[in-house]
């Protein structure tokens, strides 16, 4: 094994980890602070993907410029979900909240599979197969920017969560919901903010990853299951957990697709999560607030 | 009959229980008592399976039953009741006691339950879903529920806790009635008129370690208790 | 009250389910009608992976998303066993079915370890992992490329008929063994262990109940049928592809009729394949095979309905009315009474 295929694809593993870390950190989020698991987190991300795709190819919009409207188009969509489906069932049983979520899911993957077909697209820009050369490497220009922005965007929002106001009652939402609305926090309002947030997150990294990922109404799937990977292996509810997550899974794949033959990467996936589930389901990382 | 030697509970860096030994002899009702935080939960989760001990022992009848699993401890005499006082709330009380209910002919387990609800008080409600009773009245239920399989040994979880003064002297009547069949009972509560007017003994518990152990008017007089209800420390 | 065996006839609570009973029976035999029949078929089919999947999810209250994988165990295993070694399918279900039992115990015994979300997330990978292989192993399973049933014509040795009529029987009559089981387990003590774990698992252990030896038992039972109706499928379809058979759509899909109908009651996952089935033929056969996701965004957004408005399944708002119906039927009086 050359070593240059194993750094490179180290690097590979962590520059598109950096978009997982922004993935996960948007579903433990919704986890930490409303204690949902959102089936449809990467159904989600896919429709920031073709929004990004469609104003690229009708419009002629840079991905990286449109983010100023898919960010703000899917938090939007994750407050409406929020607000009118699932504060609906927060009072039933935490089925109810499981099976909504797989609801949104099928309509979001089939609404697209409706409109836009099965066909796998791709946005293909100027800079599309731009590649900077750092020694035996080859760092591709979108897998690093999208990787440096999504940095951004993290650190942003950690910035969020630990300085602000709006941030700090949403920590202690997730802390303790009553305690939090006796000190005068509406806990529905930071619900729906909390899931447009969650929804935010994959809506950047939706957008960032189609500068160099396929779209397709089935892509989300693989990157629920890869968050939920993350935010169990750095522990459920925590932030910085679940950004360490994202890079470890980022990275785990793309050893794995060395080792292992490409079609069997997402089995390295999945015996990585059934491993983690049963072995550490606290989360090997991070603190787990469950 | 149940014994505990050094036991410790350690959850990450949180001490619940510090080498904690006593003893519960046969046929006693002994009061648990202390602050909140004090450990009082824990002991009860490691004598019936829900936790295992970081160090020491726990005995029952003389052989070891730390680390064994809860249903195991069950079948050996041992039941409780919760905090959160667990019924099965879509189930209806019959149901509720049938569970419980050792296997033997259905009629049969039928006409003892019937039995065990009137003995409590609840009679006449067997068809009705636990969800629907009052807060009292299901820890009534889950109480008598765990007799079903005729326990030796009974740990109560604050059994009293927020309920009418009428269902709780219901309640001490019968742990009395069971304490006069020979049965033992340990009792975790707040109240101290609980504990006095049942408890012929008493444990007190404070940041995982006992700090007195007496008859309900010694630990009342003991200034360390008082120190620890009071002193918030 | 003495109640004579007639008398008990008499009762609507018996009689109307059994003429109901009498009509499905003779459907068949009054149209010969193929569409009819299919869409009859289809209705029985999601009725029944429902009604297995509700013994594990609506009894017990483990909710698996992975039920698509002994789906497909069992239709492979029978499907190979009747190529490789000519074995009749009907020997083939009963081992493909034990053997997606054992399967089923061995990941169980691990997923069992979870709760909850985490539980239902566990079944997921395992489900899917098992898909990949199956994509993967071509030379075993036909990889991508699908399974080919072998045409053996009209054969009921070989669990192959070209009428749809024998097909329409042989679910009819898993259906109603799977239902008779649900009945006797819901009604015995082990019914009352499985819901005892699903109310509160925790208050079940204190009392004594094995809830990892009764989860187990009740996935065992939910499998069985599963495996069942996977041969059943295969000798149906004659063609199997693990993206169809062992897909998380299809795992979701075997969910939907009990979740919309009314897990843990026996007649929930029925109502609900009523419900949803027509939808999913209706839309394919009027749009067409390119549309072949528009159905599923219907019972998506159904899904969502149900959860918000009918949280505990639509069987337990119709059972007040069924039981209002009931009592202005012959014989109903006589029930109205013996009841109070």
């Amino acid at each position: 094994m050359e070593p240059t295929v194993l750094t490179q694809s180290l690097v590979n593993g962590l520059l598109i980890g950096g978009i997982y870390a922004l993935i996960s950190v948007g579903l433990t989020l919704i986890f930490g602070v409303m204690r949902i698991i959102n089936f449809a987190h990467g159904d989600l991300m896919m429709l920031a993907m073709y929004g990004t795709y469609w104003m690229f190819t009708l419009y002629g919009i840079d991905p990286y410029l449109s983010l100023i409207v898919t960010v703000p188009i899917l938090f939007v969509i994750g407050s409406l979900i929020q607000k009118f489906l699932v504060n609906q069932v927060l009072e039933g049983a935490d089925a109810s909240q499981l099976f909504l979520t797989l609801g949104v899911m099928l309509v979001a993957q089939n609404v697209a599979l409706l409109f836009w077909k099965a066909d796998y697209r791709a946005i293909r820009t100027d800079y599309s197969v731009y590649a900077i050369r750092l020694g035996e490497v080859f760092v591709s220009v979108p897998r690093l920017t999208s990787f440096v922005v999504a940095i951004i965007l993290t650190c942003l929002l950690y910035v969020f969560l630990a300085r602000t106001r709006t941030g700090r009652a949403m920590r202690a939402t997730a802390q303790d919901r009553e305690v939090s609305s006796l000190m005068g926090v509406n806990v529905r309002q930071t619900y729906i903010l909390a899931f447009g947030i969650g929804t935010a997150c994959v809506g950047a990294a939706g957008t960032l990853l189609s500068t160099f990922y396929y779209i397709s109404p089935t892509v989300g799937t693989a990157f629920t299951l890869m968050a939920f990977l993350a935010v169990v292996l750095g522990g459920m509810g925590s932030f910085t957990g679940a950004f360490f997550g994202g890079l470890v899974v980022g990275l785990a794949e793309s050893i794995g697709a060395v080792y292992f033959a490409t079609q069997y990467k997402e089995l390295v996936t999945f015996s990585l999560f059934i491993l983690v589930l049963l072995v550490r389901p606290s989360g090997l990382l991070g603190k787990s607030r469950m | 009959m149940l014994e505990t030697r050094n036991i410790t509970k350690e959850y990450g860096h949180i001490v619940a229980l510090s080498d904690l030994s006593l003893s519960i002899p046969a046929g006693t009702i002994v009061g648990l008592i202390g602050p909140n935080g004090s450990g009082k939960t824990t002991f009860i989760d490691l004598a019936t399976g829900f936790s295992k001990p970081s160090q020491g022992e726990l005995l029952f009848k003389g052989v070891r039953i730390d680390g064994r699993r809860p249903h195991e401890i069950s079948r050996l005499g041992i039941a409780r009741t919760f905090q959160e006082t667990r019924v099965f709330k879509k189930m209806t009380l019959l149901e509720n006691m049938l569970v419980a209910s050792p296997a033997l002919q259905r009629s049969q387990s039928m006409e003892r339950a019937r039995g065990q609800l009137k003995w409590i008080g609840l009679s006449g409600l067997e068809d009705r879903q636990a969800g629907a009773l009052s807060y009292g009245q299901q820890k009534l239920l889950e109480f008598v529920r765990t007799l079903m399989s005729d326990p030796t040994f009974v740990l109560l979880d604050e059994p009293t806790a927020g309920i009418s003064p009428f269902l709780t002297q219901r309640m001490l009547e019968s742990f009395r009635a069971l304490r006069d069949k020979g049965k033992t009972l340990v009792i975790v509560e707040h109240n101290m008129d609980v504990i006095s007017s049942v408890c012929e003994r008493a444990v007190v518990l404070h940041h995982g370690q006992k700090i007195a152990e007496g008859s309900p008017a010694e630990i009342q007089q003991d200034s360390t208790v008082q120190d620890a209800y009071l002193g918030g420390g | 009250m003495a109640t004579t065996a007639l008398t008990r006839l008499l009762n609507p609570e018996a009689y109307v389910p059994s003429i109901l009973l009498l009509l499905l029976a003779a459907l068949p035999l009054v149209t010969s009608n193929s569409y009819v029949l299919h869409f009859l078929i289809l209705i029985l089919f999601y009725a029944l992976l429902s009604a297995a999947w509700n013994i594990l999810a609506g009894f017990t209250g483990q909710f698996s998303l992975g039920h698509a994988a002994f789906f497909g165990i069992g239709a492979y295993t029978s499907t190979l066993l009747f190529i490789y070694y000519g074995m009749s399918p009907w020997l083939g279900m009963l081992i493909g079915s034990v053997f997606s039992v054992a399967c089923s115990l061995i990941i169980g015994s691990l997923c069992f370890r979870l709760r909850g979300p985490f539980f239902s997330m566990i079944t997921i990978a395992f489900a899917e992992a098992l898909r990949l292989l199956a994509l993967n192993w071509g030379g075993l399973t036909g990889g991508a490329v699908g399974l080919l049933v072998p045409l053996m014509g009209d054969s009921a040795v070989n669990f192959q008929f070209l009428g749809r009529q024998p097909y329409y029987y042989v679910l009819m009559g898993i259906l109603l063994a799977s239902l008779l089981v649900t009945y006797a387990v819901r009604n015995s003590q082990t019914g009352l262990y499985f819901m005892a774990i699903r109310e509160d698992e925790n208050a079940a252990q204190s009392l004594g109940v094995n809830i990892f030896r009764y989860k187990l038992l009740a996935l065992a039972i939910s499998v069985f049928f599963t495996a069942v109706a996977g041969t059943f499928y295969a000798q149906y379809i004659l063609f199997l592809h693990p993206d169809s058979v062992m897909s998380l759509n299809f795992s979701i899909e075997i969910a939907l009729p009990a979740i919309i109908g009314g897990m843990g009651t026996i007649w929930g996952p029925i109502v609900g394949s009523v419900i949803l089935t027509p939808v999913s033929e209706l839309i394919r056969s009027i749009l067409g095979g390119s549309y072949a996701g528009v159905y599923l965004i219907i019972h998506g957004s159904i899904l969502i309905l149900a959860v918000i408005y009918f949280p505990s399944g639509v069987t337990n708002r119709l059972t007040k009315h069924y039981g209002a119906f009931l009592g202005t039927l012959p014989g109903g009086r006589e029930r109205e009474r013996a009841r109070n």
